[in-house]
């Protein structure tokens, strides 16, 4: 297909150009309770074109792009067409010129997981068994769904950029349900990038013993101001404020004003500097960049930015690509040091957010434990409404470290302060 | 004019046949959901220009689902010739067969697959492929250029335009269905700065139609101008519950997010939502009725004439006079509970499972005058311009965002403005709180909606203007 993409590239006169092959194959299973609700096979190829067309207006060099999509079935005759009409709409894309990602060439990198050696149907097998293995007095596993992702990446560009790669993942998601004393659930999502069937089974525990925590929450907190404690997969969503800020997107599009070596972490108040690495979790962006691990904060000074080839070039910066993975030092106090009395710790949100416009973050509390004389008094409902413009000084990071598939860091980010809309 | 056939899966049925034909051969039940969707999105912004075809959504392909004794299997792929069709059957009976050693399953009655074939078309104004990109990206830059000639300080006025051609194809032993689908959506967000704050206002439109969207595109302008300067002066909330009155988008997410999530059986069937257990029961004020379909009364982004497992979109009356009297089905959900599927089986594209998902959802007018609402409220709140929210079945708890909330004191607007705001609470309490609608009703289909986390799929909401008591943070 390389072959005759190129040829259209050739045929419709685009000098400038990149293709990016991606083949992912998933194989998917559906549970409701313990029982098998439906297997799927996903089999998709495509090739996402970028052809690029310069220009001069008033003197500024211009550059357009354009992106079309080539499937399998496609006629030549399509493909060119395709390939035209994204070339000549290229033309009306008028951005200042850049240069695409520098060329690059190296022996196909196969997958780094563990996974790649088995049958993606098997990997799904023994995950959900593993789920299925985890045990609770009195909570159990409502529904589950797990995906295996096999996916082979391969980027040409016209400046004769070559580079391939692998990857293998698990995604997937899992509710847990308790009936009594109140019929309740909890959510979770799972990552994996390495074949660790044992981590799900406990999670899945976790996330039962949660289920049975919340069947047994019978109060709101009250409306008023907390210490609250955020844990686990809700804390990568605290950091999206620095990484968004720090995107070279969101810089030129003028979002952010940070400038390297700002210290944005602000004023300390008492809390701890925050140290932010941004990891690389592909060997290169989807337009062929290679990707390496980069440091963000360092004691809450901004140390880099990061983003897209155009957005880079604009600012005067080596593209890096795009990052899906942050990396945190962890903190100095231990958990249970931070489980103070009157400390709120929230343990599952509706939907927890940061709005990195205005530094808001919240949600509705789904379960949350009261610290309180000495013990943990589950409650939930009422939702938390807080800025980290007026927290970000008295942030605290626990001593324990948690990962998932787009974490490494702290378990747990103590903020102090937090406005709560309860009973 | 009439969104036209699909040349692609015009070529492609015959394969698609003899692969239905082959699965037949093999299993009690094979059904074949071809797509050609052509998506295209646009934006204009102090970022740049961007112009591309929309892959999340924009996807060629098919997914053939088997029925294998006690439950369905499905593959989905994009690459179908006479080759392939062996492959796949393999692939099909390789899954089947692994499952069936390791899992049991969980017991589905095999479709009932009443006859049923027609191809039909919905109809637009103007063509956007007519109209082309050059015409489209002239239409937003104009609207961002006079952005900033009536706000110079602002940071940025980005405008977006997306369309969606969305062709089908559903093949099974008894039917033979094709649809073709466009609509268009537009907005603009404008931004201004705070101190470290970015603050913004957004406004967006959509039709069940083409590129003529962009007509209205201009007209709205000057409101979200508006909105921004207002949200640019907010300040916090007390947290607490207020009497509010809700704009019809803030109306449209209740409805959306607080209740008819709820009412997906697909939830039912795995014991994860409470409505299952209040259907004949009271849920809301006698003064609300709420319906979803692609087929009611309303056309907008979620129009459709047959869901992604070939049944017919329909208009499913959910809550009539406050009481809850049914929910909306997908196909498998629908036999397991012995139910009929209401036309709401949807994939986010062809890779992807079909759930239970909403359409057009909304609440029905009533009879009240706005400036009567507003008047009515000694000391409360008006909340508008929704941002997000997510759903909880299974206990009936809300999670909805708004960007802000004007003060309402003895009746009148004081200028006073919250920003952001968090609504909570039990969603029978909040709907059963409603005691006054308006006669007027708008919807909007800007948006687009997951489950959960994932699977998403065009829907719209809205509904008339309310007035209930709400917990806000």
């Amino acid at each position: 297909m390389f072959e005759r993409i190129e040829k259209a590239l050739e045929g419709a006169g685009v000098l400038v150009w990149s293709i990016l092959r991606n083949h992912t194959k998933t194989a998917e299973l559906y549970f409701i309770k313990n029982k098998l609700d439906l297997p799927r096979f996903n089999d998709i190829l495509q090739y996402e074109v970028t052809v690029c067309r310069d220009a001069e207006e008033d003197g500024r060099k211009l550059r357009g792009q354009s992106v079309t999509y080539i499937v399998p079935g496609m006629t030549d005759e399509e493909i060119g067409r395709k390939i035209s009409d994204a070339y000549f709409a290229a033309q009306f894309v008028k951005n200042p010129f850049y240069e695409l990602p520098d060329k690059v060439t190296a022996p196909h990198k196969e997958s780094p997981s563990d996974l790649k050696d088995l049958p993606l149907e098997e990997i799904a097998e023994r995950y959900a068994a593993a789920a299925l293995a985890a045990d609770d007095p009195e909570a159990f596993l409502n529904s589950m769904e797990i995906f295996i992702h096999r996916k082979s990446f391969e980027i040409k560009a016209s400046n004769g950029l070559h580079v391939s790669y692998d990857t293998d993942d698990v995604f997937g998601e899992f509710v847990t349900q308790c009936k009594e004393p109140e019929d309740v659930e909890q959510y979770r999502q799972f990552n994996y990038d390495s074949l660790d069937p044992d981590a799900l089974t406990a999670k899945v525990r976790e996330g039962l013993r949660d289920a049975r925590l919340r069947a047994n929450a019978k109060e709101m907190p009250a409306s008023g101001t907390y210490d609250i404690l955020v844990t686990g997969d809700n804390i990568p969503t605290l950091f999206d404020y620095y990484a968004a800020r720090a995107s070279a997107g969101i810089l030129v599009s003028g979002y952010s004003t940070w400038k390297i070596g700002d210290d944005v972490q602000g004023e300390p108040e008492g809390g701890e500097r925050l140290n932010l690495t941004l990891v690389a979790d592909a060997p290169y962006s989807s337009d062929g960049v290679p990707m390496v691990d980069r440091e963000l904060l360092s004691g809450g000074v901004l140390k880099t930015y990061y983003g897209a080839t155009r957005f880079c070039r604009y600012l005067g910066i080596e593209p890096t690509g795009n990052y899906q993975k942050i990396r945190v030092d962890c903190g100095t106090v231990p958990l249970a040091e931070m489980r103070k009395d009157g400390v709120l710790e929230t343990v599952s949100f509706s939907d927890f957010q940061m709005d990195f416009f205005d530094g808001h973050f919240g949600g509705e509390m789904r379960l949350a434990l009261l610290h309180r004389g000495g013990s943990a008094v589950p409650v939930c409902g009422g939702s938390v409404n807080g800025s980290i413009l007026d927290v970000q000084g008295k942030l605290i990071f626990s001593k324990e470290r948690w990962k998932s598939g787009s974490y490494e860091g702290p378990y747990a980010v103590l903020i102090p302060g937090v406005p709560v809309a309860g009973a | 004019m009439q969104v036209k056939s699909s040349a692609y899966l015009a070529s492609l049925k015959p394969l698609c046949r003899k692969l239905l034909d082959a699965c037949l051969g093999e299993y009690a039940y094979a059904s074949v959901l071809a797509a050609d969707v052509d998506a295209k999105d646009y934006s204009v912004s102090r970022a740049g220009i961007t112009l591309s075809e929309n892959n999340r959504f924009g996807k060629r392909g098919f997914v053939v689902r088997v029925y294998a004794g006690e439950g369905y299997a499905e593959y989905s792929g994009n690459e179908l010739s006479e080759e392939k069709i062996p492959e796949i059957l393999a692939e099909l009976s390789r899954s089947i067969r692994k499952a069936a050693e390791h899992f049991e399953r969980y017991q589905t009655a095999v479709s009932a697959d009443e006859p049923l074939q027609f191809a039909k078309s919905t109809e637009y104004a103007v063509d956007p492929h007519e109209l082309g990109d050059e015409a489209i990206l002239d239409r937003l830059s104009a609207v961002r250029k006079s952005a900033f000639e009536k706000k110079a300080d602002l940071i940025d006025c980005s405008v977006r335009c997306s369309y969606q051609y969305c062709h089908k194809l559903f093949l099974s032993p008894h039917r033979d269905l094709e649809q073709n689908v466009l609509w268009t959506t537009a907005a603009l967000s404008v931004t201004a700065r705070r101190g470290e704050e970015v603050k913004d206002a957004y406004e967006s439109i959509s039709t069940l139609g083409g590129a003529e969207l962009l007509d209205e595109l201009p007209s709205h302008l000057d409101k979200a101008i508006a909105t921004l300067e207002d949200v640019l002066r907010s300040e916090a909330l007390v947290p607490g519950t207020y009497e509010c009155v809700c704009t019809p988008e803030v109306t449209g997410m209740i409805v959306h997010e607080a209740f008819g999530h709820g009412v997906e059986m697909d939830m039912f069937v795995k014991d994860r939502a409470l409505a299952k257990s209040h259907v004949g029961k009271p849920v809301a004020s006698p003064l609300v009725t709420m319906h979803d379909g692609a087929a009611t009364g309303y056309e907008d982004v979620a129009t459709y004439f047959f869901d992604d497992e070939g049944n017919t979109a329909q208009d499913t009356l959910i809550i009539d006079r406050g009481i809850l009297v049914g929910g909306i089905c997908d196909e498998v959900s629908a036999a397991r509970l012995s139910a009929r599927p209401t036309g709401n089986g949807r994939r986010e594209a062809i890779d992807h499972k079909a759930y239970t998902r909403m359409t057009n959802t909304y609440f029905l007018e009533g009879n009240d005058k706005v400036e009567d609402m507003i008047a009515s409220v000694k000391d409360g709140l008006l909340l508008e311009q929704p941002t997000s929210g997510m759903e909880d079945p299974k206990n009936w708890g809300i999670q909805c965002m708004v960007s802000f909330a004007r003060e309402i004191k003895d009746g009148k607007l004081t200028g006073r403005i919250f920003s952001p705001i968090v609504l909570s609470g039990y969603v029978p309490d909040l709907l059963k709180s409603i005691s006054m609608i308006s006669g007027t009703v708008e919807h909007a289909g800007g948006g687009f909606c997951g489950k959960g986390w994932k699977e998403w799929v065009k829907v719209s909401d809205g509904g008339p203007w309310i007035k209930a008591r709400i917990r806000l943070g």
